[in-house]
């Protein structure tokens, strides 16, 4: 190999390096100049998500999953201090009940907090409020809420770099709406950014 | 080592000079840039909004507080019609602890919000909507819970045009974003 070879892979070499790291900023950067879009409904028809819990409402009585037996649950995780995710979503659902009016109730509306510490039986029960006046919120202590969000396999953890001491801290955490049937299995996922109009629509079929 | 055969040899540097060359693309037209290229779109009213150096942000809003919720968030649109690059780089409100630029992922269902460090590049032309699931301006820690029917001041700070000073409309819970005008 002659030393003009070796230098011209070395610059090969190099602006290849040069040409992924381009790409790569590329990419970190690229930035969704509209809203992330859900829209789209997925069915399941026998996920392996959803079960038992046993969690304390809004109105500081213990329930659990059984209670809803032979009603359909449409169930959103959130915290009330997030900022943005959670009451779009909630109000989409708030919306979508609304749309539905009679067609609707057999459905009850259901928040469960992911952030209990914060989330106390009177926050919860103000803030379900201001999104539909059957909404149920659901709170309960940390291991309570813990076993809820396995069972549903939700995924939750306080943003990364939060100070320690941030009374204002903010959780990520997953972001689907669930329809839970009588019989206390998922009937159907809603993404997030799912029009009201839309949820409604397959709400009213599968529970109308 | 085997020696390069001729024909590798060549190879080797017609795929140097050919990295080179996207290389330097790449490096002359800077991430950044190519972020906020973004095609402007729609008409905008002329009347709506607040204009400073040929940025104008416009349908702006906040939704309301549910409950005693204490972080929120403000929505708008910003175009540059400038001749210039420019890039919003914070934001501040005194009825709020504090005021950040914030971003959304989504991946695998889950939503991850964090701050966008170093601001959101502005091209010429360039129109961005700060909307909900999307960018916002988070306000963290508000002083008291924002109600339907009021409004309040947020400034946002621009590299080159500034601080520019906007009346937000709080909407009520349901009542979602403001229509856009089409002229």
């Amino acid at each position: 190999m002659t030393r003009r070879q070796i230098l011209i892979f070395s610059l090969g070499l190099v602006a290849c390096v040069a040409v992924s790291w381009g790409l790569v900023a590329l990419v970190k950067e690229q930035r969704p100049t509209q809203p992330a879009r859900g829209g789209a409904v997925m069915v399941t028809a026998e996920a392996d998500i959803g079960g038992p819990f046993s969690l304390v409402d809004h109105t500081g009585r213990r329930v659990t999953d059984a209670d809803f037996r032979g009603r359909y649950m449409l169930i959103y995780f959130g915290y009330t201090f997030c900022p943005d995710v959670c009451p779009s979503e909630l109000q989409t659902v708030g919306r979508a009940m609304d749309i539905l009016g009679a067609k609707g109730k057999r459905i009850v509306p259901v928040f469960i907090t992911v952030d209990p510490a914060r989330d106390t039986v009177p926050v919860v029960k103000d803030y379900v409020a201001a999104f539909h006046p059957r909404m149920v919120g659901l709170t309960g202590s940390d291991e309570d809420v813990a076993a809820a969000s396995k069972a549903y396999k939700i995924y939750a953890r306080k943003a990364p770099g939060t100070k320690e001491d941030d009374p204002d801290y903010l959780v990520d955490h997953t972001s689907f709406i669930y329809l839970v049937g009588p019989d206390g299995k998922v009937a159907a996922l809603f993404r997030a950014g799912t029009a009201p109009e839309a949820m409604a629509t397959e709400l009213a079929r599968i529970a109308g | 080592m085997t020696p390069l055969t001729p024909s590798l040899g060549r190879f080797a540097a017609r795929f140097a000079a050919l990295s080179l060359a996207l290389a330097l693309a790449l490096a002359l037209a800077s991430p950044a840039a190519i972020a906020a290229g973004d095609k402007p779109h729609g008409a905008m009213s002329p009347a709506a909004g607040t204009v400073k150096s040929g940025i104008k942000v416009s349908a702006a809003w906040a939704r309301a507080s549910a409950g005693r919720a204490r972080n929120g968030a403000a929505y708008f649109t910003v175009v540059n019609n400038g001749a210039a690059a420019d890039r919003l780089i914070g934001a501040e409100t005194g009825i709020a602890k504090r005021a950040e630029l914030h971003s959304h992922r989504m991946a695998g269902g889950v939503m991850r919000m964090r701050r966008v460090e170093g601001g959101i590049a502005l091209r010429p032309g360039a129109s961005l909507s700060f909307a909900p699931r999307g960018d916002h301006v988070m306000l963290m820690g508000l002083k008291t819970p924002l109600k339907a029917g009021e409004s309040f001041p947020l400034t946002l700070i621009f590299e080159g045009a500034g601080r520019i000073r906007v009346t937000i409309p709080v909407r009520a819970i349901g009542a979602g974003a403001p229509k856009p005008h089409h002229e």
